[in-house]
């Protein structure tokens, strides 16, 4: 049971992150139809914000830094690649997105080197035991927060009328345009909320595990996988899909093998796009078949 | 052009030797010029060049973004140290089985893999990549992460390529042979159906194409080459370990192929050379800017702010210079004969129907294609609703209706692009209702789009001849080493398609970008495509939108005629004076359902057409009866 538990939680907490970079996907591709390679990368490049914040700041306050620059990364890569390239085909953005990716590591990696980093909790003291599983503080805060952003985004997309402006543009660009909303003013709204979600629960992660340049590969993946099951389309369900993907991850590392874990993660990513295109949702995906 | 094939084939034949006696001879002097540090450099350059040309096979003739490329080179490398070290098998067996082994897998996965498309093709393949590069790096018989070693080199024939030097030529002729296959593919068959597939995949199906079977050929070659390029690393470098075939490896791939261009083979060579110098400066010049462990990240860096910077300058790479500028040249001498216009003056087409009906009749021959209770919906809209039509030999049979009335979903039913939820579709008596549009053509159905339909890239000339697909047999690999059968079938679909132009008054535009054209040429070029397929039946959707006045009394005729010829026309289209004077039959289609069957002059004076289409004829009859009542 303990055991069970255990589990369940870890999943809650790693799900929260896969959720986040989930929601960044979703939200740029609802906006512009194209898929950023780079998400998991902004995220990393959030988190060594953090870290480099954390050195003068608190924690807390360093998070907001994380959320911050990922979200600036996020808004000058529009500007500077995709915007330029709007002209193009979906193969040439999502090709520079890759690009992006390669550099948003490699500078990292230049500044920060290939070591982990870590930098201090936002409330001191050992794990909380929950119903026979132990879960750290830092996990309630990345959980909490998670969800937090998850309805503050939910809400600024129903309530709002910059969230219903973008939703607006996803819809139909053009209509967008003839009532007056600017397409390129909304695309960087949404690249910038699709940054500071996934680098601010990013940076929220790094003082219970660590964080190095070359995360964002893995990291995009999985929050790939939970966008996917969120049908590329529902905010809810990349959050559910998020943990979906981490307790299939934790329950596989803890009861067959922890080095086939990211494995069978993957290959339950194949299966899934190639079998159940539309997700957790029951929107039909053609674009995708 | 019928009467100089031979010597142009001669001509081309010449230019062919001309170019490999050049490369060979390249390669030799290269090789002899370079010390041992720049021969290896340059073999590794090779591999890049291989593992290029096999991702612009995918994604520049096929349009397909698979990332897969560093999993299957992996393939290759391991496969080759473990059959030679473990089973002590020689190494070209080796090589030959890795390669086979890993084109059947690439076969086997192809199909559901390639229901996919875009970015999710895309991160499927990444991930079958992280698959490979876990699978491998967590387990012990392969070494795990520490690799493996004890392969020796590469000998065939007795001979031993041991020196840099004698793989740096084995290597770059393995290269251009791979490279002058490529190119001969993109000219052949089997390369025209891949760029059509890339083009518009709907219009390739229709012209026949069996899509995700050449989907799936063009993956399992792209895994053979890559296989190929891993088996020689194995060889060269004698070790192997999963990194060198992780995924950033298949990202590095794609770069140089974009920064080389993906629309010609020789982009991956371009591009694998440029990023050889790019790495060798970088080597140079980095260290003093990070310090040594910056190297790596600072390449990578480096490599990945040029892509950026050629993408968003230069979309279509570096190769693609040359042909902008030929391009341009082309412009500059056609373009004069290309807005040759028709006689404007002339009979209106009311009076050519005369004129043409006095001709002795025409035979309507049996039933070819029939359609009975055709429903399709779309969730909760019924767009086609119990259709039933028959179409026979040599007529023209006309469906007409108000915007919405299901007209278009309807021709894609028939032609097989869209699957009906009920009905029956039958050609010539046998059962079409489920089968896929590449097999309903091959049944003798060809089709034109309501929007121009046609491939991105692709010239006049070989866009019709992608529609003449199912006239050819020659395959992808015949295509890529072409036998004297498979370049006699070429030049005479070359010769039909020329034909096909000629008879829509084209010819002139051969050579220009189909894509570049008026919408009225456009459409005209589908008809061609459609016509050089030699169908017995040929479905027409809206081929008067965008014509003038004199193109659409040149279609009329055009279209009086192959019925003539026996072939069964059916069109759909907004112009009524076009229409009645085209058709012999026309069926009304109002909210999906048929209104009225029956000749122009049925349909024109039937009540409840006028009043639900032709409204205004209605008025007209109108004023024309107060006209009498006056007088």
């Amino acid at each position: 049971m303990s055991s069970v538990m255990q589990v369940v939680l870890s999943a809650l907490a790693l799900g929260a992150l896969y959720g986040s970079v989930g929601v960044g996907f979703v939200i740029v591709y609802r906006m512009s139809g194209m898929v950023n390679f780079a998400q998991g990368n902004i995220a990393v490049a959030g988190g060594f914000g953090a870290v480099a914040a954390s050195k003068f700041l608190p924690p807390l306050l360093a998070v907001l830094a994380g959320a911050l620059v990922a979200a600036a990364v996020s808004v000058l890569m529009y500007f500077l690649t995709i915007r330029p390239l709007r002209g193009q085909g979906l193969l040439t953005q999502t090709i520079v997105t890759l690009a992006v990716g390669t550099v948003i590591q490699s500078v990292l990696q230049l500044v920060f080197g290939t070591a982990p980093h870590q930098f201090d909790p936002i409330t001191a003291g050992h794990s909380i035991n929950v119903l026979g599983g132990h879960i750290p503080i830092e996990s309630i805060w990345l959980i909490g927060l998670s969800v937090v952003a998850y309805l503050a985004l939910a809400y600024f997309f129903d309530r709002t009328m910059i969230g219903k402006a973008l939703t607006a543009c996803a819809v139909n660009r053009y209509a967008a345009g003839v009532v007056g909303i600017s397409f390129g003013a909304m695309a960087a709204v949404a690249f910038a909320l699709a940054g500071a979600m996934a680098g601010g629960i990013e940076s929220v992660q790094v003082p219970t595990s660590f964080i190095s340049a070359g995360d964002g590969l893995v990291l995009g993946l999985n929050g790939f996988i939970a966008a996917t099951l969120g049908g590329f389309n529902k905010l809810g369900a990349t959050m559910t899909g998020g943990f979906l993907v981490a307790l299939v991850a934790q329950a596989f590392s803890r009861y067959v093998s922890a080095g086939q874990a990211t494995t069978v993660v993957f290959i339950a990513l194949v299966l899934l796009l190639v079998l159940r295109p539309e997700g957790l949702t029951r929107k039909v995906a053609a674009d995708r078949v | 052009m019928s009467k100089v094939p031979p010597a142009l084939l001669r001509n081309r034949a010449g230019q062919g030797s001309l170019g490999i006696l050049v490369w060979v001879v390249l390669v030799v002097v290269f090789a002899l010029g370079f010390d041992d540090y720049y021969a290896g450099v340059g073999s590794s350059t090779a591999l890049l060049a291989m593992l290029g040309l096999s991702m612009v096979l995918v994604i520049g003739y096929a349009g397909q973004f698979s990332l897969a490329v560093a999993a299957f080179y992996g393939a290759g490398a391991y496969g080759s140290m473990l059959l030679t070290t473990k089973t002590g098998l020689w190494g070209l067996l080796a090589l030959v089985i890795a390669a086979v082994v890993s084109g059947a897998v690439a076969f086997a996965i192809a199909r559901p893999l390639f229901r996919l498309r875009g970015h999710f093709l895309a991160m499927a393949t990444l991930a079958i990549g992280e698959i490979f590069y876990l699978t491998v790096n967590n387990s012990t018989s392969l070494g795990a992460s520490s690799g493996l070693g004890g392969i020796q080199s590469l000998k065939v024939l007795g001979y031993t390529f041991a020196t840099t030097r004698s793989q740096f030529v084995l290597d770059w002729l393995v290269v251009g042979a791979l490279l002058w296959g490529a190119l001969q593919m993109r000219r052949g068959r089997g390369g025209r159906a891949l760029r059509a597939i890339r083009g518009h995949e709907a219009a390739a199906q229709a012209a026949g194409i069996n899509v995700p079977m050449a989907k799936s050929q063009v993956f399992t070659v792209a895994a053979v080459v890559s296989s190929l390029a891993g088996s020689l690393y194995a060889h060269q470098v004698m070790y192997v370990d999963p990194p060198t075939f992780g995924v950033d490896v298949s990202i590095q791939i794609l770069m140089l192929a974009v920064v080389g261009g993906m629309q010609t083979p020789w982009g991956a060579v371009v591009g694998a050379v440029v990023l050889e110098v790019l790495q060798l400066t970088t080597q140079k010049v980095l260290p003093g800017l990070f310090g040594d462990a910056g190297v790596g990240a600072g390449q990578q860096l480096i490599v990945g702010l040029i892509l950026v910077a050629i993408l968003v300058l230069r979309p279509n790479g570096l190769a693609d210079v040359g042909r902008l500028i030929r391009s341009l040249l082309d412009r500059r001498t056609t373009s004069a004969a290309a807005v040759r216009e028709i006689d404007a003056d002339g009979d209106d087409m009311t009076t050519l129907r005369r004129k043409e009906d006095a001709l002795p009749p025409k035979q309507i021959g049996e039933t070819v294609l029939a359609a009975s209770g055709l429903v399709k919906r779309f969730g909760g809209v019924t767009a086609v609703d119990d259709v039933t039509l028959e179409l026979h030999a040599g007529e023209v049979l006309a469906v007409i209706g108000p915007n919405g009335a299901g007209k278009s979903t309807l021709v894609n039913l028939l032609s097989g692009n869209l699957v009906p939820t009920s009905g029956r579709i039958g050609i010539s008596g046998a059962d079409v209702t489920r089968l896929q549009a590449h097999q309903v053509a091959r049944r003798g159905l060809a089709r034109t789009f309501q929007t121009p339909s046609l491939f991105e890239g692709m010239s006049t000339l070989e866009t019709v001849a992608v529609g003449a697909h199912l006239t050819g047999r020659v395959g992808l690999l015949r295509s890529s080493l072409p036998t004297l059968g498979a370049v006699r079938e070429e030049r005479r679909i070359e010769q039909e398609a020329r034909d096909a132009l000629a008879r829509l008054g084209l010819e002139e535009l051969a050579g220009l970008d189909a894509k570049s054209l008026s919408l009225g040429q456009q459409k005209r070029i589908e008809v061609a495509r459609a016509l050089v397929a030699n169908p017995t039946i040929l479905l027409l959707d809206e081929p008067c939108a965008g014509l003038n006045k004199a193109e659409k009394r040149e279609l009329m005729l055009f279209l009086r005629a192959i019925a003539r010829e026996g072939v069964a026309v059916l069109l759909i289209e907004h112009d009524m004076e076009f229409v009645m004077a085209v058709a012999d039959r026309v069926q009304v289609i109002n909210f999906g359902a048929t209104l009225r069957v029956g000749t122009p002059a049925e349909v024109q004076a039937d009540p409840a057409v006028i009043d639900a289409y032709l409204g205004v004829a209605h008025d007209d009859a109108n004023t024309e009866d107060e006209k009498k009542v006056d007088a």
